[in-house]
């Protein structure tokens, strides 16, 4: 989606248990000041305070494990997203999709802009699941994707500018614009 | 004196620890050295989290020194009466002096204006503040911004100590202010103060940070040797790995974990991979060389509650391996020629048509090649094959696992599925180079797969016009031209590539595999990067810069001939008349790069002597054969006296137009066998 940022993966005993990125760049625009994100994690916290082997072992709730919740549908999504998804219509997908983002975008509705390419960037994932993308083709699918993000992205701030920034106290708005 | 600095950051990415730190110890011996501060010796500390120097046998303050000062000529200094005038009165309070002070000395035959200057040096605690303008000048692999800063660093600052013996010198970078203040373990240990510069490794110490690398270093070898020992264990310590794994910890210690037996199926590459890359353990073997179901890990802390992170490693790697296993037999469940069937539905780029389409065109481009470096007929058997399946592993669960398992799990399928050793090689090897200055294949096949592979990606970008510009270059086409280049060097032999790419369209049009696409439309542009990639070798290899700009103006990129070229020139050079060849065959290319002209030569057209002799000469270099060897450059240089008598007795543009065109014919004539050396204009004399 246009962003760049440095940070760690954050192990426990050998497992990945986080990520935690300073954003430096959001939708192609740098930040200022900067965000940080932490990623997932908490099951994978859980397993280890709760002794498990296994994330569905995890007790989810009074007698409930998280695989009573989950796993179907975990397995449901992996047999879908692995072995039976429509390759075909998922590619007229993240065009179709694609088309209706630069459309909105032009009409100016960023925030149903962004949903279209969140769309793409998840028909995307599903292709790539599918091993329907190339290495090589990789990049030029998240090329797609990026040009829309630093085109919505744009349009957002423009359209907090018009609205004189709301939500940034007065100094951070001035620097805001000038960036 | 002794002064510590100590710089303390979030966590520092392994790699960039150990440059860090020598750069910042080599920027701050020359700054101090700038500041003419003397000391004895520079000591280097580091942790992920920390950049430290103690500087040892620090002077007090810079020497006192003299120094002459010139101000104005005495002319202007003084008028005819001896009165001194504004400019030296400003000259002499400008120095906090007086014109009582002035002398006057010589210098290139004008009198000026000198003042002898006594100048006290700065103390030491005056000086070293200026050091925060050496940390602000460290460059890293990547930078970041933090808060609302716009300054970068590697990572963010969280304190600075600088201690000069018992004193606090004063620095600020963004809010942090230097003082005495240090951290200790994140999880073991406290912060603590610094009494003296000289309390700072003990001090560290007691809170469970190891701050000098080497005793680190020699302390995980030390607890990795001993645990092979116990066990009876051969581990190989590599020497990448424990550089990465020392600049992961402040107190390591090392464990040993164990997986189940019935892992060690899975092949050795596979197990090493996910032990060493993907989770920074050291495997280990038995006396016999057989792996055994063991790894050692470093554990950033103590021997507390070791079970537990031994549990917790144990667990991670074996679902690691679990996936491993599951794909490695799953994958045994297909034929080779099931997964190359599936290639037709992988895209390798949308322009450019699937996996399959590829192999299609590089088995074409690969014939060719076969030719050109005729190979024997079981190679070219071997090429064909191995071309026609070599991406197969691409849509495997265990390429799909460990990406950088590409072509090693290619070669391994391959030869369980019993392809002769001449495919799996190159299979295993088609990637190659994977870096810049990465290793080549091996084999004759593997070399020409590889090469065939990259000839038909840059083709195939250039033809739809995905040609790299600046630092953008997404599908990393400059490395894989810069491959062939490489490639081609170490083969030696020629191969035009601008005919290569003509016997190569030909070819693929023929063979119905450039899908409408119009791979003849930037020949010129694929030509000239690939002279970008030929000039860079040579820069490399440090030929100087004429040569290498004389040697790549040729009109057909070729590698192998332009770099014999430039060494047959680089020799040339050395030697006393080389100025004379080289004015004598430059004079042919100038005069025909003007006036170009095609045809025999009639001899019956000459007018002297000169024409003659010049004439039989150039009949016998027709055997040059396109080759730029030192015995055909010595040949030229051999005809530097016929070429000089044949300009010195012939007019070249002469009245009578059949005679001036016989002449330029044969210049002509003359001329293509020395452009096969370049544009020769372009050499220094």
């Amino acid at each position: 989606m246009g962003c760049a940022g440095v940070g760690w993966e954050v192990w426990l005993d050998g497992m990945e248990v986080s990520q935690f990125t300073y954003f430096q760049v959001v939708g192609g625009l740098e930040v200022s000041p900067v965000t940080s994100e932490i990623t997932y994690g908490v099951e994978r916290l859980a397993s280890y305070i709760q002794d498990v082997k296994s994330v569905f072992d995890l007790e989810w709730g009074d007698g409930v494990k998280y695989g009573d919740i989950f796993k179907e549908p975990e397995y449901e999504h992996s047999k879908y997203a692995f072995e039976e998804s429509n390759q075909d219509m998922l590619l007229d997908f993240f065009n179709a999709y694609e088309k209706e983002a630069w459309r909105l975008m032009d009409l100016g509705l960023v925030h149903p802009a962004y949903d279209y390419i969140l769309k793409c960037s998840h028909t995307f994932n599903l292709l790539d699941a599918r091993g329907a993308v190339s290495v090589t083709e990789r990049a030029g699918y998240l090329s797609r994707i990026r040009k829309m993000a630093h085109k919505v992205a744009r349009a957002f701030v423009a359209e907090r500018k018009k609205l004189g920034f709301p939500l940034l106290d007065h100094a951070d708005a001035e620097t805001t614009e000038a960036k | 004196m002794q002064y510590l600095l100590e710089i303390g950051l979030e966590d520092m990415p392994a790699h960039v620890v150990t440059p860090s730190l020598r750069q910042l110890a080599d920027k701050t011996a020359a700054f101090l050295k700038d500041q003419q501060l003397d000391f004895d010796d520079i000591k280097k500390y580091a942790t992920p989290r920390r950049l430290a120097l103690l500087i040892d046998g620090l002077a007090a303050k810079q020497a006192d020194r003299a120094e002459d000062l010139r101000g104005p000529a005495k002319k202007i200094a003084q008028d005819a009466d001896g009165n001194w005038s504004k400019a030296a009165i400003g000259f002499t309070r400008g120095q906090g002096m007086s014109v009582d002070d002035i002398e006057f000395k010589e210098v290139k035959g004008t009198e000026y204006v000198f003042l002898h200057k006594e100048v006290a040096g700065k103390g030491a605690a005056e000086i070293l503040p200026g050091l925060v303008d050496v940390i602000k000048s460290l460059t890293f692999p990547t930078r970041m911004k933090w808060a609302q800063y716009d300054f970068e660093f590697i990572r963010p600052i969280h304190w600075i100590v600088s201690l000069l013996d018992d004193q606090v010198v004063p620095m600020q970078i963004l809010d942090v202010q230097a003082g005495r203040e240090t951290q200790g373990h994140r999880f073991l240990g406290h912060a603590v103060e610094l009494q003296t510069a000289n309390d700072y490794v003990k001090a560290l110490r007691g809170q469970q940070v190891l701050v000098d690398p080497a005793e680190r270093k020699a302390i995980i070898t030390d607890q990795i040797n001993a645990i092979a020992s116990q066990n009876n264990w051969q581990v190989d310590l590599d020497k990448d790995l424990l550089e990465e794994v020392n600049n992961l910890v402040e107190f390591p210690t090392a464990f040993a974990g164990s997986f189940d037996a019935k892992y060690l199926d899975i092949p050795e590459i596979v197990l090493i991979t996910s032990m060493k890359d993907n989770q920074r353990y050291f495997y280990a073997r038995d006396q016999n060389g057989r792996m055994v179901n063991a790894f050692i890990g470093v554990r950033n802390g103590n021997g507390e509650h070791m079970d537990n992170v031994i549990a917790g490693n144990e667990k991670v790697l074996t679902a690691r391996l679990e996936d491993a296993a599951f794909f490695y037999n799953e994958d045994q469940q297909h034929s080779i020629t099931d997964y190359v069937a599936r290639l037709s539905n992988v895209s390798f780029h949308d322009k450019l048509g699937s996996l399959a389409d590829k192999m299609a065109r590089v088995q074409t481009i690969a014939s060719v090649l076969a030719k050109h470096f005729a190979l024997d007929t079981q190679g070219t058997e071997d090429l064909q094959r191995a071309a026609g399946i070599y991406k197969f592993d691409l849509v495997t669960g265990m390429v799909g696992e460990f990406a950088e398992l590409q072509g090693t799990m290619a070669a391994h399928y391959a030869q369980l599925a019993g392809e002769n050793e001449a495919v799996v090689a190159a299979l295993g090897e088609q990637y190659m180079p994977i870096s810049a200055e990465g290793a080549l294949p091996a084999s004759e096949v593997g070399t020409l797969l590889a090469m065939a592979d990259k000839l038909d990606t840059l083709m195939s970008f250039f033809s739809v016009d995905m040609i790299p510009s600046g630092s953008n270059d997404p599908y990393a086409l400059r490395r894989q031209a810069y491959g062939i280049v490489r490639m081609l060097a170490t083969h030696k032999q020629t191969l035009p590539l601008r005919q290569l790419q003509g016997e190569l369209i030909k070819q693929l049009e023929e063979a119905g595999q450039t899908n409408g696409r119009d791979y003849r439309h930037n020949v010129d542009a694929l030509d000239e990067f690939f002279q970008d990639r030929i000039k860079q070798l040579m820069q490399s290899n440090h030929v100087s810069h004429d040569v290498v700009d004389a040697v790549t103006a040729t009109a057909d990129p070729d590698v192998s001939a332009e770099i014999s070229a430039a060494e047959v020139l680089t020799r040339a050079a050395k030697a006393d008349e080389f100025k004379e060849h080289l004015e004598a065959l430059t004079r042919v290319v100038r005069i025909t790069s003007k006036n170009p002209a095609t045809g025999d030569v009639d001899p019956q057209l000459f007018e002297n002597d000169s024409e003659q002799q010049l004439h039989s000469a150039v009949e016998q270099l027709a055997d040059f054969d396109g080759r730029t060897t030192a015995a055909n450059f010595e040949r030229l240089t051999a005809l530097t006296p016929i070429i000089n008598a044949y300009f010195d007795e012939t007019m070249i543009m002469a009245d009578d137009e059949r005679v001036r065109d016989n002449r330029l014919r044969e210049l002509n004539r003359l001329a293509q066998w020395i452009t096969l050396f370049g544009d020769l204009t372009r050499v220094r004399k």
